[in-house]
């Protein structure tokens, strides 16, 4: 069908894809505290650098879910780059983490701007990552203002949640 | 279309969405040669702080957000590229975040959601801009509400202009 200049074009059309995806699914294990998706998007011996933490993956999987005092957030990702290098890869994402924690005498609403900065490396044919660094850009802080149970919020039934019972995970049906 | 043209057309949108993160780092961590590697020599701008020749236009930018902004963070969204063979126009929707200090030493913070109106042209195998205008959709004035107590105090890998920041260290910027 193609010529070899051709396959190579959709090697790396599918590389970024597929490192899309991680990347995706990253925001979607911590948003859904979900411990086995996020360990699995890990190559052995990983390092993660985000906030506090610093070390290996194995062990940032088990705190990065459940932050102390953290009621929701949510990791919306953009302005994805990616550059492959045959079976390792780099890549630089945007990274807004829009997050409710119950405070002392309440809850604040938080913003934090930044970017993943990875390497990444290919096991088996599927992209893991081998390196994530957050690099902190900015943040607000506000009181929060959610309203959950009135007025057109509250006629929107599906809510996220983080874990088993967020609606992702029962898309077909199936019970969590 | 031939599944040759058709890689080669998927091949030609991702280099195009390529190179628009490209000119975002470029603004973000102020690159001036990089962000001139994104635009054609004879390319041109309507931006309203600018218009004219897109190479003048970055060597008037870069001095401008280094003298108007603390620091400026850019997303794009909503991308539309359509291809014509060498040329392709595009559309993609920026939601941008910057903080500017007021006279009085205070801080603002300005969200603004933009679009950029787009032209591109692949010349000698690489897309680059010939045309990029900027349209303002919406924008905020809020007050700074940044910290850099309690949880913030953790986040020690801190973004910056120049080439101190991850990006360069990780090669991702030339």
């Amino acid at each position: 069908m193609s010529n070899n200049n051709e396959l190579a074009l959709l090697q790396e059309l599918e590389d970024k894809q597929a490192l899309r995806e991680v990347s995706t699914l990253f925001a979607r294990a911590l948003d859904r505290a979900d411990g086995p998706l996020l360990a699995s998007l890990f190559a052995d011996g990983a390092q993660v650098s985000i906030g506090a933490f610093s070390g290996p993956a194995s062990e940032f999987v088990a705190g990065g879910i459940s932050p102390a005092g953290l009621e929701r957030s949510f990791h919306s990702v953009s302005n994805e780059f990616y550059q492959i290098d045959g079976d390792s890869a780099r890549g630089e994402i945007y990274v807004i983490d829009v997050a409710t924690w119950n405070t002392d005498g309440g809850k604040t609403d938080t913003l934090i701007g930044g970017r993943y900065v990875d390497a990444y490396s290919k096991v088996g044919g599927a992209w893991k990552i081998a390196r994530r660094t957050f690099v902190h850009e900015w943040n607000m802080s506000f009181p929060t203002t959610t309203v959950w149970d009135e007025g057109l919020f509250g006629m929107i039934k599906l809510r996220g949640t983080r874990g088993k019972d967020d609606p992702i995970y029962t898309i077909l049906g199936g019970q969590a | 279309m031939s599944t040759s043209a058709r890689i080669r057309a998927l091949a030609d949108k991702q280099a195009i969405y390529d190179q628009m993160c490209r000119y975002i780092q470029a603004v973000d961590r102020c690159d001036l040669e990089l962000l001139k590697s994104t635009f054609h020599h004879d390319g041109s701008v309507i931006f309203g702080i600018f218009d004219g020749n897109a190479h003048d236009f970055c060597d008037y930018d870069i001095p401008f957000i280094k003298d108007n902004l603390v620091w400026a963070y850019h997303r794009i969204a909503n991308v539309v590229i359509e291809l014509d063979g060498n040329r392709a126009t595009a559309e993609s929707y920026m939601l941008g975040n910057a903080a500017a200090a007021l006279p009085d030493g205070n801080k603002i913070n300005c969200p603004d959601n933009m679009r950029y109106r787009d032209v591109w042209e692949k010349r000698d195998g690489v897309w680059r801009m010939w045309k990029r205008d900027l349209v303002m959709d919406w924008n905020a004035c809020w007050a700074y509400a940044g910290r850099s107590d309690g949880r913030f105090a953790d986040y020690r890998v801190q973004g910056t202009r120049g080439r101190e920041d991850l990006t360069y260290r990780m090669k991702l910027i030339p």
